[in-house]
């Protein structure tokens, strides 16, 4: 397979036993650490919860059941990816079935700059998301930085 | 040359995987088609030129079209089945 490009994940963009009542409390703290971090602006947690409602992104996944919320803010300058391993399931709508709620273990916030061509970071995770042995054993690691290091591994091997 | 609509909600994440999933498909399969990107909202203004709509989510309007839920693309879950039912529909 082709080197895909230098997309990769950032220990401090990754969150272990994350605790919240719904989908929006894992959105907005999601989100915060990506403003900390200066990947998005404010208020880029709104964009993604009214997208949400809108187009759920639920999906069960051989290795756990995952959403990825996002949305379009043209103030993205790049495009990167926090990941929030929850202590408990929170639901979110199912995408292929609007009306079906899934218990979520594992979200994949995404910020996507529109006007860069980032096919190869949504190409990662589709391999990421396919791949049952990754995901269920992100579930079980307790710290971020381990997280962070299994999930660059399996990038450098793609 | 058939006419292969892959849409999400906003046309840009889910339709960018699954349009990727897609292409490879064809090739492999030897089915010269040509891929639209659009948004959920925007298939029906392509309906009338489209051969197969792929969507990453069910969808409930009725189109002339046939449709086929693209999403086992994103999970690997059932994707032989789904390429199958693509390949069919676009041979026959």
């Amino acid at each position: 397979m082709e080197k895909l490009e230098k997309f990769s994940f950032i220990p401090e963009l990754i969150q272990t036993n994350l605790k919240a009542k719904n989908s929006d409390e894992v959105i907005d703290s999601l989100s915060k650490k990506m403003e900390e971090r200066g990947a998005v602006q404010e208020g880029y947690a709104d964009l993604v919860k009214e997208r949400e409602i809108e187009f759920p992104t639920g999906l069960r996944t051989p290795g756990a059941v995952i959403a990825m919320p996002h949305a379009f803010d043209k103030r993205n300058h790049a495009s990167y990816v926090a990941v929030g391993v929850l202590e408990k399931p929170v639901h979110f709508r199912n995408m292929e079935d609007f009306e079906e709620e899934l218990p979520v273990e594992v979200v994949f916030l995404l910020a996507i700059d529109e006007k860069k061509e980032q096919m190869s970071m949504l190409q990662v995770l589709m391999k990421i998301f396919q791949n049952k042995e990754l995901l269920e054993g992100i579930k079980s690691i307790k710290t971020s930085e381990e997280i962070c290091q299994k999930l660059n591994a399996f990038l450098q091997k793609l | 040359m058939k006419t292969v609509i892959v849409a999400c909600g906003a046309g840009l994440a889910t339709s960018s995987m699954v349009k990727q999933k897609i292409q490879d498909i064809f090739k492999k399969n030897g089915i010269s088609a040509n891929i639209i990107q659009c948004t959920l909202n925007e298939v029906e203004t392509y309906d009338d030129k489209a051969d197969l709509i792929i969507t990453t989510m069910r969808v409930r309007k009725k189109f002339k079209a046939p449709v086929i839920s693209g999403s086992a693309y994103l999970s690997g879950v059932n994707e032989e089945q789904v390429t199958q039912q693509i390949v069919d529909a676009l041979k026959s």
